[in-house]
């Protein structure tokens, strides 16, 4: 009878139980693993051979056959090593397994038996859970990444020998003390405090960091747009255990977790370059791995320079955004990954960067052709659009200290908490930016001063119903900034404000 | 019309040649089916000439053209024509046939606004008050359709429903620079986009001042708004001056680089432009003196003095924020930072300022008092 160890593969960002079996047949010496392993997975075999006899332990001389069940699925990491390598002493019967209860592994082995990290581990452990395996030994560097799921026995180890010496009853585990990630205010090292001058722009960035609002900042080069999207993330409410354990998940798979090691609590900050492929962006590759919008995912997505991006590049972020989330096919595999995250972008205001100043020569139509680089329907899902002004260096001691971005996020996390409870029940809309155009109409009623607003506002510029209804979702923002009901006449006014560009346009010389 | 066509395409002919030509034979087909001896007899015209003329004795080229701008719905505009203007003709270089697509009026000699490509502020507003006064009292704006002053003044014409147009120095089929498709299309729509150079056509560096010349010589006075030292404007306004017409030049700043060339016509003795009335062709205002709408500038005096009338209606805080505004637009930071308003708060106030008409907002986010 084959010997079977149960272990785990990736699909997405979600793992399955894989039951590795192990059979010795009589013939020439050979190994063979079957079940659609890619090549980390075939290569194993010398990794494992290596260990074994590092560990001296003996190889057997005879056919060996490795089958990794559903062996329909495609699989690939190196993390089978482990279990392989002890499925293959239990068919030898090299170890009796003393242990009553069922194991399950995950690692990989180096040349010297040494148990190395891999990555995925956090999707395996919670497939482990659901699955019902009650204990996991895996590598001792993944052991903080393991310990985020509740209810279930990790054991970390350093080496093959330790893994037999503990199956075999001859080692006691001793519990790894995993450190607590640090709950510490000055975890970020950004503040908003460092922004000075800027009172009313960051009024409309805490706004749109309350709201879910996409926020574009238009400014000439130098004048502090990226510092201020830096530190967006600062203002943003910490994430839920529940957020937290789907970002770290996400970055398990991807693969850049492997060197924090823990559960990711930061909001993530993305800022690709604008080189970036679509691909990149969106997820992609031989394995269909996550992108740049997933790594995002209930972060920030930082675009500078966002008119320097290919425009079917930016195009393809509009379904995500949509969607809240993004499938991405190959011919291996379809994966969907969770992308929800606040887009914030950065661009100058003409070619030269310096519209609005003396020494801006650019004609209006240059400047409407640069703003077109970015289409109709990426723009529409701006609902901010500011221009950030540069701060007269001169005079940079006379204004006084901005905000703290802890002051700033405690407004951000009232305004979020009104949210949650409004849209309580309501499928897919966490925030005001995500409204429907009914649930508008149900939240959104303007007070009698504020109507008046609204209304010369519609006659001087000639709103269509569309933009109409933004407003209406900014100024529910500004409102559940101060817990108000009702959007005042203050909020309508205050949103009128917030789409610099599209005033641009009213006052340029352009038929 | 094909043998006008054939006319022009014949290399070494030039209008003058062309026009001596036609003044002997009665049509281009005569000068077609003319012989050598015929050719020889008309003065300047010797061996070479004749010869060159009767070697490219094929249509194939003319209805290749023709063809062209059927296809892309361009007219033709022969020197015999009754809409070619009879000021223009007055030249001897005036083109035998030009290329055109929109419609020609009779007698629409204008007035030419013209000025440099990357153009200040000032320039700009100079050229869109000029051609809202000239397209409110019915004078064509005539220019170039290049970035700048020349787009700024055929802009301003079409929004106040004048007629304008607009010459290149590239076929009338290729819109140069691109940027400026729908704003040839309006010219199209008001008035026409004119060309000497056939259809398809690239913009050369090499036409541009003999686009110019025509821009002068279609025009009754020419308008130079702003010209860098080295610029086609002061091509244009050279051409004027040859041709015996009025410049009429803005006074610029005298440390301001896109003035210089502006400055030095002034020097050299082209009329001081101070009010767009300026411009008024003599025959219009004889004619109908009271349909003349009144000049812009004291009427922007009168609105000011009519504001601080109204003060009325200012709160403290407005007045405060108009008074810091008044000059020179400021951005919110500047105004908060002069006035020591918060601002979060200013911009609530402004908001709602501009809303009524208090303020209005300005090219890249600065506010100026109404």
């Amino acid at each position: 009878m084959a010997s079977i160890v149960k272990s785990f593969a990736i699909l997405g960002v979600d793992g399955y139980l894989v039951d590795v079996e192990v059979k010795q047949i009589e013939g020439q010496p050979m190994i063979s693993i079957v079940g659609l392993g890619d090549t980390a997975v075939k290569e194993a075999r010398e990794r494992v051979q290596a260990a074994i006899n590092d560990s001296n332990y003996t190889f057997p001389q005879k056919k060996i056959v490795i089958n990794l069940a559903p062996s329909d699925l495609k699989k690939s990491g190196s993390h089978f090593d482990l279990s392989i390598a002890i499925g293959l002493l239990m068919e030898t019967e090299q170890i009796i397994k003393e242990k009553e209860e069922e194991f399950a592994f995950i690692g990989e082995l180096s040349l010297n038996a040494k148990l190395r990290a891999c990555s995925g581990v956090l999707p395996m452990i919670i497939a482990a859970k659901e699955s019902g395996i009650k204990n996991i030994i895996v590598p001792l560097d993944n052991v903080r990444e393991a310990s985020l799921v509740n209810g279930i026995n990790i054991f970390g180890f350093d080496s093959l020998i330790e893994v037999v010496e503990f199956l075999e009853n001859r080692r006691e585990y001793e519990t790894q003390i995993v450190l607590a990630n640090g709950d510490d205010e000055d975890r970020f090292k950004l503040d908003f405090r460092d922004v000075q001058g800027q009172d009313g722009l960051i009024e409309y960035i805490v706004v749109a960091a309350a709201g879910g609002h996409n926020l574009l900042m238009i400014g000439q080069p130098g004048c502090g747009k990226s510092m201020i999207a830096k530190r967006i993330p600062t203002i943003l409410p910490s994430m839920t255990d529940e957020e937290a354990l789907e970002v770290t998940k996400i970055y398990s798979v991807a693969g850049i977790l492997r060197t924090k090691s823990g559960l990711v609590v930061d909001r993530p900050f993305r800022a690709p370059h604008h080189n970036a492929s679509t691909n990149s962006l969106i997820g992609g590759g031989n394995d269909a791995t996550p992108g740049e919008i997933s790594l995002a995912h209930n972060g920030v997505l930082f675009l500078d320079e966002v008119a320097e991006f290919n425009k079917k590049t930016l195009e393809s972020l509009r379904q995500p955004m949509e969607d809240q989330k993004v499938t991405i096919s190959r011919v291996k595999y379809t994966n969907t990954y969770p992308a929800s995250f606040m887009l914030v972008a950065a661009m100058n205001p003409c070619p030269c960067g310096y519209y609005g100043s003396d020494k801006c020569k650019c004609t209006d139509y240059e400047v409407l052709k640069y703003r077109q680089k970015i289409s109709g329907p990426i723009m529409d899902r701006m609902d901010i659009q500011k221009y950030v002004r540069p701060v007269d260096f001169m005079n940079l001691s006379s204004y006084s200290m901005g905000k703290s971005s802890r002051e700033l996020r405690e407004r951000v996390e009232l305004a979020r908490g009104i949210q949650k409870k409004r849209f309580e029940g309501v499928e897919k809309v966490n925030c005001n930016a995500q409204m429907s155009n009914s649930l508008i109409k149900e939240y959104c009623h303007i007070e009698a001063e504020g109507q008046r607003l609204m209304e010369l506002a519609y006659n001087k510029f000639k709103y269509s119903a569309r933009t109409f209804h933004k407003y209406l979702k900014v100024a529910r923002t500004f409102a559940d900034m101060d817990g108000s009901e009702k959007l005042r006449k203050k909020d309508i006014a205050a949103t009128l404000m917030s789409r610099d560009l599209e005033k641009d346009k009213s006052v340029m010389a352009v038929l | 019309m094909e043998y006008w066509l054939w006319l022009r395409t014949i290399k070494r002919l030039g209008p003058i040649i062309e026009k001596r030509l036609l003044s002997v034979f009665d049509n281009p087909k005569a000068i077609y089916d003319a012989s050598q001896e015929e050719l020889k007899a008309v003065h300047g015209i010797g061996n070479s000439i004749s010869n060159t003329i009767l070697s490219n004795r094929s249509l194939e080229k003319a209805y290749s053209i023709l063809n062209e701008c059927e296809k892309h719905n361009i007219k033709i505009l022969t020197y015999n024509d009754c809409l070619y203007p009879s000021i223009s003709k007055e030249y001897d270089d005036a083109p035998t046939l030009l290329y055109y697509r929109g419609t020609l009026k009779e007698n629409c000699e204008g007035v030419a606004i013209v000025g440099s490509r990357r153009c200040s502020e000032y320039g700009k507003e100079i050229a869109i008050t000029t051609a809202e006064y000239l397209a409110k009292n019915n004078i064509p704006v005539i220019s170039g359709m290049a970035k700048g002053i020349d787009s700024y003044a055929h802009i301003s014409c079409i929004k106040n429903g004048g007629y304008t147009l607009a010459f290149l120095g590239c076929g009338v089929d290729i819109c140069y620079p691109v940027e400026h498709i729908e704003l040839m299309e309006a010219i199209i729509e008001n008035g026409a986009v004119i060309s000497e150079y056939p259809p398809g056509s690239r913009p050369r560096a090499e036409h541009f001042p003999k686009r110019n010349r025509l821009i002068s010589s279609w025009s009754k006075k020419v308008l130079v708004v702003e010209a860098a030292e080295k610029s086609g404007a002061l091509i244009t306004a050279n051409h004027t001056k040859s041709q015996g017409k009025e410049v009429y030049v803005p006074p610029h700043e005298i440390f301001s680089i896109t003035g210089k060339g502006t400055n030095k016509l002034l020097i050299e003795g082209a009329k001081m432009f101070v009010d767009p009335s300026q411009l008024l062709i003599q025959s219009i205002t004889s004619n109908d003196k009271e349909n003349i709408v009144d000049s812009i500038l004291p009427k922007v005096a009168q609105t000011n003095k009519t504001l601080s009338n109204n003060k009325v209606d200012l709160s403290p805080i407005e007045e405060k924020i108009i008074s810091c505004i008044s000059n020179d637009p400021k951005p919110i930071e500047i105004i908060s930072f002069e006035t020591k308003i918060d601002q979060i708060e200013l911009i609530g106030y402004l908001s709602e300022m501009e809303l009524e008409g208090k303020v209005s907002a300005l090219a890249g986010g600065r506010y100026k008092a109404s």
